[in-house]
């Protein structure tokens, strides 16, 4: 190694001196070039090859798929993706990988971000896909899932995969588009964007939406109402906003998103069939960015991102005279994140990055309200610092070497190393082949460790350890000439020290603590077929195998064994276009077993012209009732899933 | 209040909205080859004519692509492309693009002073100097220097820290 740094430093001081001898092109010659490298390439093969050489197994969704699939939430997106399974306890969406979706979990083994922001919050790890996500369908470019742990980046979270919904810039959608749509169940939703440049070069983009749901009329007979149907219980209102500005090196954002949700399934013992027990959750997201670009070697760049997050239930346990509990939890942090990379050495790309974090406040209460009796008053702060680094060495034409290491401490935990290799091989144009091993860590959460409603249904846990997971995987792709990829992603992931809900008694009502309890190995297969050249169909299919098994060799619950997904969208015929999209998936184990479950989604659209289309949106088609195995908190032995729903939308740009 | 910030911001800077720049790959791999070439010295006696000689064998976007730098300049040199149908016609070519893998065409170029130019993956083991790809939906290079300097050019060290890949003595297998 020593000698090829020597060597390779000494070819560039030769080269120098050689080159000095004739008339040396400019700076200028170089900046001019340096444009042309960074500019992205259009046509038929800018996606094809685009991610075969990333150094990880990546899959992608772009906008032009979901808007003709009819996709309104980032979820709805990311349930196109090989692996990934979608639930509702409808309280909350959650999100499946690997044959790995606990249930009440919140989503905190897969790190969203927001343009490389990170989502999850700082009480409950909380990162939802559906409309608790600060960022709607129609402001994304694209959404990429990183298959397997990032923590050797990202650091706590980055267990199972990163989401990185990488939004709309100005120039992509240049200017005011307005969506109206209304539909079966109360369906209303006003979705507008508007993205402009200026001379200066400056660059923004500006989305809103607002949407509500009366939600479904739901017969739930176990919940003991006297006719079985709980009625006007599953609304769902929601409210999100995103504007960035970019200019030259500065580039500012802010997301923010409310949304409000009844819960119908009487949670934690609440009064079924009776209004008033919902869920509040508010998000915000400020981050200023600066980055310098290539200057000769060396590229610095620095973010400073402000969040906060609130959390408000109310659960209605009386009636006449009320009986009304609330649960408070608030939270803001900071993160200052910088990164140097520097490319002095040939075929090496190293980044240096260092991150800090603190969270001033961490609040969660529980409280009755009439009389008043406080039972929970928590309120801790949270700090952490990271240091990482990155080499990604090109080996030769067909090899690449990454190796990533970062070193997080977080204050009241030892420190956790997460080191990360991939190597990539790519024989020839068509074909790529990774092996990656790595490992990754997250801490506990405050909710897991601090959360304790006086021993009425959960009690703290402020011991609980961080857990660990490593992961070794290959994935392969081919490029058919015909335009086809074929994709293969085989994983073998084990979880030591998960975190999990455990009941302190046989008693169906028992009270839940937050434990490290034992291990998990998650084993599988994804097989992916896509159509990766536009302009007729475009379509994909996908398989996976997972298996998903703690350490007595017990099938985990809500991991199913199979699952099978795919999508089309037929070419515009005239001035209409047909996507359908569906999932099978296989039993889940929970209370109860959960039979198999299938959905079909289609949109019908018609251009009107030139500003404005039409739409005919339909969800779960076949009118399927699926189920859901059940979450801790529902009196249910299952969810029942949302039954079919259609609703009508117009579009037009100004 | 979002509908407020939105009116705010369209009001306050004269933004008007643009549609996205496209490029096509081998319109924007043409565009650098030439920038690339600012940064390639011949031997000074290829250098005392006014012309600089693109050269081509093969059928492919790329070469298309080239035929439009004609005209344009390189220090004092003025771009000339040609279509070679045999390699005996290679004399005079400072560059030579090849599509595709050309043995009876590699024995005739070595050591002659002809930067040799491709855009196939693996090329750099068929003869390529310089080979462009497509990466991550953007145009990367590599280098083959230990090639480019038995050729008898030179390339600043500028082009190679924009390289993808380079090979050179302490690379190579």
């Amino acid at each position: 190694m020593k000698y090829l740094i020597a060597s390779a430093a000494c070819g560039l001081l030769g080269l120098l001196t050689h080159a000095g001898a004739h008339a040396a092109p400019g700076a200028e010659d170089e900046d001019q070039l340096e444009a042309l490298l960074r500019r992205e390439v259009q046509g038929p093969s800018r996606y094809a090859q685009s991610l075969m050489d990333a150094p990880a197994a990546v899959s992608v969704i772009t906008r032009q798929e979901s808007a003709a699939l009819g996709h309104q939430t980032i979820g709805d997106m990311l349930g196109r993706l090989p692996g990934v399974y979608l639930g509702n306890t409808r309280s909350y969406s959650n999100l499946g990988v690997r044959g790995f979706n606990r249930p009440g979990d919140y989503n905190s083994r897969v790190l969203m971000a927001i343009d490389g922001q990170r989502v999850n919050d700082a009480i409950y790890d909380q990162g939802l896909p559906q409309l608790e996500f600060p960022v709607v369908a129609e402001w994304a470019k694209r959404v990429e899932l990183v298959q397997g742990p990032g923590s050797s980046i990202y650091g706590s979270n980055a267990l199972l995969g990163v989401v990185n919904v990488v939004t709309l810039d100005g120039a992509d959608a240049p200017g005011l588009s307005v969506l109206g749509s209304a539909g079966s169940r109360g369906q209303r939703r006003v979705e507008m964007h508007y993205g402009a440049t200026d001379a200066a070069g400056g660059d923004l983009f500006v989305g809103l939406n607002l949407q509500r749901t009366a939600g479904e009329t739901l017969f739930l007979p176990e919940l003991g109402t006297a006719d079985g149907w709980i009625r006007g219980l599953d609304g769902e209102r929601q409210a999100a906003v995103l504007a960035k500005y970019r200019l030259g090196r500065w580039k500012l954002s802010m997301a923010a998103v409310q949304r409000d949700k009844d819960a119908p399934t009487a949670p934690y013992g609440t009064l079924p069939g009776v209004s008033g027990t919902r869920y509040t959750d508010r998000q915000l997201m400020v981050e200023a960015a600066y980055d310098e670009g290539w200057q000769d070697d060396l590229r610095r760049s620095l973010r400073l991102g402000l969040s906060q997050y609130d959390f408000r239930g109310r659960y209605v346990f009386g009636q006449s005279p009320d009986v009304i509990d609330r649960d408070e939890a608030y939270a803001q942090w900071l993160t200052l994140d910088a990164r140097v990379l520097w490319r002095g050495l040939l075929n090496h790309e190293l980044m240096a990055g260092a991150e800090i974090r603190t969270s001033p406040y961490g609040i969660q209460r529980n409280y009755q309200v009439a009389p008043y009796e406080s039972r929970l008053d928590s309120d801790v702060s949270q700090d952490s610092a990271a240091l990482s680094v990155q080499d990604q060495w090109r080996l030769s034409q067909h090899w690449q070497l990454t190796t990533g290491l970062r070193l997080d401490h977080a204050r009241g935990f030892s420190p956790a190393l997460s080191p990360r290799t991939v190597l990539v091989f790519r024989p020839d144009e068509r074909q790529t082949l990774k092996l990656m091993w790595a490992r990754s860590f997250r801490s506990p959460n405050l909710y897991e460790r601090y959360y304790d409603d006086g021993g009425q249904t959960q009690l703290a846990n402020p011991g609980l350890k961080p857990e660990r997971l490593g992961s070794a995987e290959l994935a392969w792709e081919y490029l058919l000439a015909s335009g086809q990829a074929l994709s293969a992603n085989l994983y073998d992931t084990r979880l030591n020290r998960l975190i999990e809900q455990v009941p302190l008694s046989d008693d169906p009502d028992a009270v839940v603590q937050y434990v490290n309890r034992g291990r998990v190995r998650l084993r599988g297969l994804d097989l992916g077929v896509e159509q990766r050249v536009e302009g007729g169909w475009l379509w994909r299919a996908s398989a996976s195998w997972m298996d998903a098994r703690d350490e007595q060799g017990r099938r985990l619950s809500n991991a199913p064994t199979w699952m099978v997904k795919g999508h089309a969208i037929t070419p515009p015929w005239r001035a209409w276009q047909l996507g359908v999209e569906w999932t099978a998936l296989g039993t889940r184990l929970g209370r109860v077993k959960v039979p198999p479950a299938c959905f079909v989604n289609a949109q019908l659209s018609y251009r009107i012209d030139a500003r404005q289309s039409l739409a005919l949106q339909v969800d779960n088609l076949l009118d399927r009732d699926n189920l859901d195995p059940s979450s801790p908190d529902a009196a249910l032995s299952a969810i029942p899933q949302s039954r079919r729903a259609w609703r009508l939308a117009w579009r037009t740009a100004f | 209040m979002a509908a407020l910030l939105l009116l705010a911001l369209a009001g306050a800077a004269p933004l008007r909205p643009v549609a996205a720049q496209a490029a096509g790959p081998d319109g924007l791999k043409a565009e650098v080859v030439y920038r690339a070439l600012m940064f390639v010295n011949w031997p000074a006696e290829r250098e005392h004519g006014r012309a600089l000689q693109l050269c081509t064998a093969g059928d492919s976007g790329l070469e298309t692509a080239l035929q439009g730098l004609a005209g344009r300049s390189i220090r004092h040199l003025s771009i000339e492309v040609r279509r070679l149908a045999r390699p005996d016609q290679l004399g005079g070519c400072h560059l030579l693009y090849l599509s595709e893998p050309r043995p009876a065409w590699r024995a005739l170029l070595d050591r002659q002073p002809v930067l040799v130019l491709s855009d196939q993956a693996g090329m750099l083991d068929q003869g390529a100097m310089l080979n462009l790809q497509i990466e991550d939906g953007r145009i990367v290079f590599d280098v083959d220097l230990d090639a480019v300097r038995r050729a008898g050019l030179a390339i600043s060290a500028k082009l190679l820290r924009l390289a993808r890949y380079v090979r050179h003595p302490a690379t190579s297998p």
